[in-house]
């Protein structure tokens, strides 16, 4: 999809809000990635690869932060919401 | 509904919700050492997960909030190992709908409907017991017969 926006004298640009939904770029501040190619300009999000081992049982375990900093419960009902975002977004 | 014997030694038939397989699948989860300790202790013949939860499991481990990104690669790993160590449970076409009737008369709304449709399985496996993280939603869509076999790892 191409849509065109505007960037101020400053150099600022806003991503519009659907975009933003769509690549999970809500509720807080991120980097993105500046890509300088023969096309343009492609701006992507930064993303850390979580290191990832098995347990001796075979269940793969990752490692994406500090112990207790996730509530399960929660992050399963966050997937759930952008999904539902997604489709409104795309509606 | 935290009530002894710990998880990891319970005897009977069960299902796991994808709260749980989440929690098991990270070590930064809150809860990660009881869930894995009950996961490990999972065999085909007595443990059961919901098909929608492996979806539910790709989707949530494969998502890129606070910008982290796990290989899809290794996420595909995890979900098969699941699917391996437990027995899926699917639902036909008149489950599903039994399903929405159900939260439709309970109000229930937006995502509640994919609690109501890991218990459904739950239902159709006949496990005595469904583990999950989030009692209180899981408990706002249950049914008689099912309420009582809801409980944290």
């Amino acid at each position: 999809m191409i849509r065109t926006i505007q960037m101020d004298s400053s150099g600022r640009l806003v991503i519009p809000q659907a975009v933003r939904e769509r690549y999970d770029l809500v509720d807080g501040a991120y980097s993105l990635e500046l890509i300088e190619s023969e096309e343009g300009i492609v701006l992507r999000p930064k993303l850390e690869e979580v290191a990832a081992e098995a347990h001796p049982s075979g269940w793969i375990v990752f490692r994406s932060g500090e112990a207790e900093a996730i509530d399960p419960a929660q992050a399963v009902a966050e997937e759930r919401e952008r999904r539902t975002r997604r489709v409104r977004a795309d509606g | 509904m935290d009530s002894p014997p710990p998880a990891a030694a319970y005897p009977g038939t069960f299902l796991c919700d994808t709260t749980v397989l989440f929690a098991a699948s990270d070590a930064a989860h809150r809860r990660h050492d009881r869930s894995l300790a009950l996961v490990t202790s999972a065999e085909p013949r007595r443990a059961f997960v919901a098909a929608h939860s492996l979806a539910e499991l790709y989707a949530t481990l494969s998502a890129t909030p606070g910008r982290k990104v796990r290989r899809v690669d290794q996420v595909l790993q995890a979900v098969e190992h699941v699917a391996r160590s437990f027995t899926p449970v699917t639902l036909d076409l008149d489950g599903y709908l039994w399903v929405l009737r159900h939260v439709a008369g309970a109000e229930a709304r937006s995502g509640q409907v994919y609690d109501a449709l890991i218990l459904k399985c739950a239902e159709r496996a006949g496990v005595d017991t469904v583990f999950t993280w989030n009692p209180v939603h899981v408990m706002r869509v249950a049914w008689p017969g099912m309420a009582e076999r809801i409980r944290t790892p």
